[in-house]
């Protein structure tokens, strides 16, 4: 009697979670991303055409990441930043590179002040992965 | 500078004004709380591109990107909030279960 009442409970806050629980895959994932970001990002002063292969191994990486936690859980708020993250038509990473593109080179004090952000911006996805529930 | 702020702030005014009437109160504390976060950095790009260190596009980025951080940081919070909610949820049924196998 009293496990089929502790079963339920569990099974009660299984059903109950309003966030997905922390995910070290995720965690692993975004940290190296962000180290890949920041470092491809400092090649902005050279030609986009230049790196162009980097900048589309990295966006595969970027999507890849996005569609495992899309397809997670209660993880609306960590897949929203990713959506914000990596748009083309917004401007965190995937405007960089619509901006690199479009001007062929950037200079050097817009990659300084723009990988601040992307910095934080990835520290916001952490910061929200690292803070959630252990298992 | 200062004028510049100014300006903005009156900017802000005015935008809520026009396009959000039933909020207007609300969307002007934070949109001066806005223009509050990027001051500092604001005449950093300024004077960047003032000395054709950034470009127009450029300093447009810089200034948009900080709206698509702040909309970052509160999807972290929220996403902390529900969080704390479940952790809450959590330390009740640990309390429950641990009353029921004292029974």
């Amino acid at each position: 009697m009293k496990l089929a009442k502790i079963a339920t409970l569990v099974l009660f806050v299984v059903g109950c979670a309003s966030i997905s629980q922390y995910s070290h895959y995720a965690y692993i994932q975004a940290v190296n991303l962000k180290v890949d970001s920041l470092n491809l990002m400092d090649n902005g002063v050279e030609e986009f055409s230049q790196h162009e292969k980097e900048v589309k191994d990295l966006t595969l990486n970027i999507e890849k990441a996005y569609q495992y936690e899309k397809g997670r859980p209660k993880n609306d708020e960590t897949t929203k930043m990713w959506e914000i993250l990596k748009s083309p038509d917004r401007d965190l990473l995937g405007g960089f590179f619509t901006l690199w593109k479009k001007q062929g080179k950037l200079n050097e004090m817009y990659i300084a002040e723009k990988k601040k952000q992307i910095e934080k911006a990835f520290d916001e996805i952490i910061g929200l992965e690292s803070g959630k529930i252990k298992k | 500078m200062a004028i510049i702020i100014d300006d903005l702030k009156n900017d802000v005014v005015e935008l809520a004004k026009s396009t959000v009437q039933n909020y207007v109160s609300e969307a002007i504390i934070d949109g001066k709380a806005f223009i509050d976060t990027i001051e500092d950095d604001l005449l950093v790009w300024m004077t960047g591109y003032a000395e054709g260190k950034m470009t127009k596009e450029e300093m447009e980025s810089l200034i948009r990107g900080k709206k698509d951080l702040a909309e970052m940081k509160a999807l972290k919070q929220k996403g902390l909030a529900k969080v704390k909610i479940d952790q809450f949820v959590n330390g009740i049924i640990d309390q429950t279960i641990s009353r029921i196998l004292k029974v």
